[in-house]
């Protein structure tokens, strides 16, 4: 989940080309990443999840909250969830990791090796 | 740090704030707590130089105690230096008999950043962290040291600005200033604070979004062959040097904005500029059948600076537009009212309106956009904001979700 166009292009590019076959969901804002939940995510929660925390409208701080909150997702986000971000600031790394819910924080850029790919 | 146990290591001492009073201790317990968590130590401390002795003044893991100055561990360091890691006190002639180190707590591993002057002006504040038994130490870990350090600097210069200045003597002849209303400044200086902090959050955030494209699309055309990807590639580090080159010119305005002191200023009619600048949306605005009732009394002016006016009402305009209710022709509306002080300028319209309490603090911050899906820069209020208040004015806003918003804009009358 990343606004930045390049940064979702260039992500899935280098993980395409690891593993060809692996099935890769982009999202760009919070609606269409709540249409994922209720519909295709449902019952299969990703293995790896990455959340960029600077979106438009809510955070990626907020939107954790909320699909927490709504959608009971505490087991399901918990240790799955990577914070990416391009943010050096130290207020992000620390929220990070005081998060239960956070399983790891990137800072941009991520290389596929980092997420065992 | 292999082989030899501990030398003296230590970084040469750099500029530095000064000390006065600790104010709150709330954000050094904050950032104490994060220095443990991070270095995994038991014990954090803040500390400076009281007299004769140096003071604990805020620990964890630690009573809060004096210590003679001659019994110090890191005064010694910081007194020639900014920084002290010593891998293992116990092994360091000048510390083996410190009482500290030989004695409880026992300190074996020991590291200090300093954060500024003490209030006699000759010693040291800094920030300490222990444990009783020796510890590696990696380079990376210094530079989160030096991180720590800089953030201490920062809350004490914050802790300076919230001191309360001593109230200057009234002066008859400058009875117009006095009347620029009281209390604004320490407002002001806050609101400052909090700029410089969104500031260095920009540079953190906003900058690094694109070098770390540039590095990943390196690192990519590295991996590939292709010469059409190649090529594809190096068309992506064009436009991304572009939206970086972007970034800089916008940080390189503002910071303009908030460092000119000669701002042109002029009387200028309401009016007038807002019908210029209507002007330039009128093919926007005729396209959603807009309606601008422009209720402002052609007559009336105020002091300020052109293009800030300009800027203020197209950046109005253009949201009202942008951010029309879908349900319903947007209906713009700006009128003005006179207080002491101020001539307020309200500009209304029907819109989406604003979730205030969820998103009130991204309006006005750089690089806030507030809706998904909609292509704003997040530029444009913070650029208001800030010539406004660069001009001595200040801006609000009013807004019902669903409903619309409104803006008042205080233009100074005693510019």
């Amino acid at each position: 989940m990343d606004d930045d166009a390049y940064f979702r292009l260039i992500l899935e590019k280098r993980i395409r080309k690891q593993d060809p076959e692996r099935p890769l969901y982009f999202f760009s804002d919070a609606v269409e990443l709540a249409e994922a939940l209720q519909s295709h995510f449902k019952d299969e929660w990703p293995e790896i999840f990455l959340l960029d925390i600077n979106l438009p409208g809510d955070s990626g701080w907020d939107l954790l909250q909320t699909f927490e909150a709504e959608f009971a997702l505490h087991k399901e986000l918990g240790g799955k969830t990577y914070i990416t971000s391009s943010s050096v600031f130290y207020t992000d790394l620390e929220k990070a990791r005081s998060s239960p819910l956070i399983a790891g924080y990137f800072s941009k850029p991520v290389d596929p090796a980092d997420l065992g790919l | 740090m292999q082989g030899n146990p501990s030398p003296i290591s230590s970084g040469k001492k750099g500029s530095q704030s000064v000390l006065k009073k600790p104010g709150s201790e709330l954000e050094f317990e904050q950032l104490l707590r994060w220095i443990q968590r991070r270095f995994a130590v038991p014990i954090a401390g803040l500390s400076y130089l009281n007299g004769g002795s140096e003071k604990i003044k805020l620990a964890f893991g630690l009573a809060v105690r004096d210590i003679p100055l001659e019994r110090s561990v890191g005064l010694q360091y910081l007194k020639v230096s900014d920084w002290v890691v010593q891998t293992d006190c116990a092994s360091v002639p000048e510390l083996a008999t410190n009482p500290l180190v030989c004695g409880e707590p026992f300190f074996r591993f020991y590291a200090a950043i300093s954060i500024g002057f003490s209030a006699d002006g000759n010693g040291n504040a800094f920030l300490f962290l222990a444990d009783t038994k020796a510890r590696e130490w990696a380079s990376e870990e210094l530079q989160e040291l030096k991180e720590f350090g800089q953030m201490g600097r920062v809350i004490l210069d914050l802790q300076e600005l919230r001191q309360p200045q001593a109230q200057p003597e009234p002066k008859a002849q400058n009875s117009r200033e006095q009347t620029a209303s009281p209390g604004l400044s320490t407002e002001l200086v806050l609101e400052q604070n909090a700029r410089l902090l969104n500031f260095s959050y920009i540079v953190s955030h906003n900058l690094r979004a694109h070098t770390s494209n540039i590095r990943a699309i390196l690192s990519y055309l590295d991996e590939i062959e292709d010469p059409d990807e190649k090529e594809e590639m190096i068309d992506h580090l064009k436009k991304i040097s572009d939206l970086l080159d972007d970034s800089i010119l916008q940080l390189n305005q503002l910071a303009s904005i908030q460092r000119n002191i000669n701002i042109e200023i002029k009387p200028i009619s309401l009016y007038q500029v807002l019908e210029h600048n209507a002007a330039l949306v009128a093919k926007s605005l005729q396209k959603e059948e807009g309606l601008l009732e422009n209720l402002i009394p052609p007559e009336t002016e105020v002091r300020f600076n052109p293009a800030y006016l300009d800027s203020l009402f197209l950046n109005f305009l253009t949201n009202a537009i942008q951010y029309r209710h879908p349900d319903r022709r947007p209906e713009i509306k700006a009128w003005i009212q006179t207080i002491p002080g101020y001539t307020i300028l309200t500009f209304s319209d029907n819109g989406m309106g604003i979730d205030l309490k969820r998103h009130g603090k991204k309006l006005f911050s750089m690089y806030g956009t507030l809706n998904p899906g909609k292509k704003g820069k997040g530029l444009g209020l913070f650029m208001v904001k800030n010539q406004v208040e660069a001009l001595r004015g200040k801006i609000e806003v009013e807004s019902i979700a669903g409903t619309g918003t409104q803006f008042h804009v205080y233009f100074n009358a005693n510019l």
